[in-house]
């Protein structure tokens, strides 16, 4: 296959434009501040059915627990060394009623054996909500995997006000990401979609039926 | 296929009066999303002239930047893979499947694996290969081709999308959506759980960083990535952005001008494989870049404008053809403007060159389109193409033997020459209004109003003005 590389790449050097444009600047939409901010966040969140909740460091617990209530589900995935997991253990009632799973690292293959067939919802936190987009920006990490925001039907993604930025171009720049590289990034603007029925649109197909913003005050 | 099998689906579909409605409401939903997101016309221009600057610059240097991107991608554990052919492609993912002892593939949407007709090379092999997408799955299922590039069952009833689910996956008949989309659900989450490897497209793969991207909306191209334990992505070698900073604007081109949506459900950046610590994510990620042609195209300054296509399925949603006749009246991967201008130059004229008439060249895609491809002046060129027995395009000058290449470089000669211009006009004037309607004139009238050929040329009736004016003084 080699010879593939080399053929297609020497009819390509051949076909060199003579010129190309220069650079253009980066793309970079509007720049509002403070609550301008989280409110264009939250407008455009909720354009795409998420439903976005803004609580206090204190209430996350019984705002979770009534939310799962609210949806009969007993069970809920939380990495318990992040900063959201930590104030959910911290507060949630030792009643039974609804179980907190954790990702057992342990288990030969979680996602398959465990997270597939048992989950109902996970909560994750996430690196940034970006405003222009409308959409949480995730970087997987070994505590909160790929697929803990993908799989489970009710996913809630915890955000710090802090942590909403003006835009995707904003965030590119910010975490330095042409550098630090994560191996896997997803912007998630909302609950799984799908039009192929007679082109109008369902919520949850394979991913999540239901997108929470938890916006949690600094 | 011929023009004369084309001109017969052209007509079935202009006769399909059910589908023609539901084609006028999905299309004009899709123009109305458009232009609800690009609201404004002076900012809509600037995007476009941006983006259209980063994919010049791709396609114009494309041998540095895959370079570039194969060395990202091998820095980041991505292993890269060329194939000069659909042929080549296929099978190096099948080699792909085998090497790990694979047999079942989920796969994603993707247009590019319909080109080279992945599943068909995977299932003579012996291998399960699963659409994914739900309108992949339903005409996966009814065994067609999408009909859309980015609505590949568009065409399909929900009473219909019941009945093949009833008679393949064994379910009751329902022709309620929810149900049946839940059904799919049911059915595909098992599929992604055991599959072997996931097979994906590609929307941008960023040369600075070797990042693969994914647009959906549905997640099951971020099942395809991250459940099984081997991911392959598929893409042409033009779906290449330069820098990690030109995504945002790239993301929302592409989706706005698909959908109107402001960004899709999902924006899946695959930087590699898992890593040591990772709990999930495929142990081997894999990018075949394909040809197919595309080197060709980079060749000639106007062709190569083709390549900075994203595939977003603007042009067919705003075309007066492909709003009539639907995509399966075209016969070919590609459907509408977007199809008309690279079937013929992926695969040849002599196969392909009847697309290229399929265009009233009414400019409506090139305006449309988010990184300014001049869609109808390519296909324009495609036309001359094929009579051209020096052009540039795959099989040209196919046509240039035929009567018609003989007639247009007769007319050529008599426009040029004021003498025979002049007797040409007059020989018009008294017979042309005789001349029997067979053949190619039949044709022309069948559909049109007859010319009336006037005995006075320009020139004659600028010397009538000129003489007139003159008397009035």
């Amino acid at each position: 296959m080699s010879n593939a590389r080399e053929n297609i790449l020497a009819r390509l050097r051949a076909a060199r434009a003579e010129r190309v444009p220069d650079y253009i600047p980066r793309w970079s939409p509007a720049h509002p501040e403070g609550d301008e901010l989280v409110a264009l966040a939250v407008k455009h969140m909720e354009a795409t059915r998420t439903l976005v909740l803004r609580v206090a460091p204190s209430e996350i617990g019984a705002t979770v627990r009534d939310l799962l209530r609210q949806r009969s589900v007993t069970n809920l995935l939380r990495a318990p060394d992040t900063w959201v997991g930590e104030l959910l253990d911290a507060q949630w009632p030792g009643d039974g009623e609804c179980e907190l799973l954790t990702w057992d690292h342990a288990a030969p293959d979680y996602c398959r054996d465990v997270l597939f067939p048992e989950a109902q919802a996970s909560i994750t936190t996430v690196k940034a909500l970006v405003a222009d987009e409308g959409a949480v920006v995730l970087w997987p990490t070994p505590s909160e995997p790929r697929t803990m925001s993908l799989v489970p039907p009710l996913h809630i993604a915890a955000v710090r006000v802090g942590q909403i930025l003006p835009s995707l171009a904003e965030a590119v720049a910010a975490f330095d990401w042409a550098v630090n590289r994560p191996n896997n990034a997803v912007l998630i603007s909302g609950p799984s979609r799908s039009g192929d029925i007679e082109n109008t649109l369902r919520i949850g197909v394979h991913g999540p039926m239901e997108l929470v913003v938890l916006l949690v005050d600094d | 296929m011929h023009n004369a099998d084309f001109t017969r689906n052209v007509a079935k579909a202009l006769n399909d009066a059910p589908q023609r409605a539901h084609l006028e409401h999905v299309i004009t939903n899709f123009m109305r999303g458009r232009r609800g997101l690009f609201n404004d016309d002076e900012e809509l221009a600037a995007l476009r002239e941006a983006a259209n600057a980063v994919k010049r610059r791709v396609v114009g240097r494309l041998a540095e930047v895959l370079e570039r991107l194969e060395a990202s991608c091998a820095a980041n554990g991505i292993q890269v893979h060329w194939a000069e052919t659909g042929e080549e492609a296929s099978n190096i993912v099948l080699d792909i499947t085998r090497s790990v002892g694979g047999k079942t593939l989920v796969k994603s949407k993707s247009m590019v694996t319909e080109e080279i007709h992945l599943n068909k090379t995977l299932e003579a092999n012996g291998c399960e290969i699963r659409e994914t997408d739900l309108g992949e799955f339903i005409i996966q299922l009814i065994g067609q081709t999408p009909f859309h590039i980015i609505a590949p069952a568009l065409h399909v009833t929900k009473e219909q999308v019941g009945a093949i689910f009833a008679e393949k996956i064994g379910i009751d008949y329902t022709e309620d959506p929810d149900r049946l989309q839940a059904e799919a659900r049911r059915f595909l989450r098992e599929r992604f759980r055991r599959a072997d490897v996931g097979v994906t497209g590609v929307n941008f793969a960023v040369a600075e960083t070797g990042t693969i991207c994914v647009v959906e909306n549905e997640g099951n191209a971020r099942m395809c990535a991250s459940v099984p334990r081997v991911h392959v992505a598929v893409t042409g070698l033009e779906k290449i952005v330069d820098r990690l900073a030109d995504l945002p604007l790239m993301l929302r081109m592409l989706v706005g001008s698909a959908t109107g949506q402001r960004i899709s459900t999902y924006f899946n950046m695959v930087g590699g494989p898992r890593r040591p610590g990772d709990q999930d994510g495929p142990e081997q990620v894999h990018l075949v870049l394909l040809d197919n042609g595309r080197s060709r195209m980079a060749g000639d300054e106007e062709l190569r404008q083709s390549l900075q296509c994203l595939r977003c399925g603007a042009c067919l949603n705003h075309c007066p053809v492909f709003k009539r006749i639907g995509g399966h009246a075209y016969a070919a991967t590609y459907p509408g403007p977007v199809g008309t201008m690279v079937m013929p130059q992926l695969k040849g004229l002599d196969e392909y060159g009847y697309m290229a008439l399929a265009s009233s060249l009414c400019g409506a895609c090139g305006e449309v389109c988010p990184v300014m491809v001049p869609i109808p002046s390519i296909i324009r060129r495609l036309r001359v193409e094929a009579h051209d027995a020096h052009g540039a395009v795959l099989d040209h000058g196919h046509d240039a033997a035929r009567m018609e290449s003989l007639a247009w470089s007769l007319w050529a000669k008599v426009m040029t020459s004021p003498g025979l211009n002049a007797m040409a006009r007059k020989t018009m004037a008294a017979l042309g209004g005789a001349l029997p309607a067979v053949g190619p004139l039949g044709a022309w009238t069948s559909v049109r109003v007859r010319p009336k050929f006037s005995s006075k040329g320009l020139a004659d009736l600028l010397r009538e003005e000129d003489a007139k004016e003159k008397g009035s003084k």
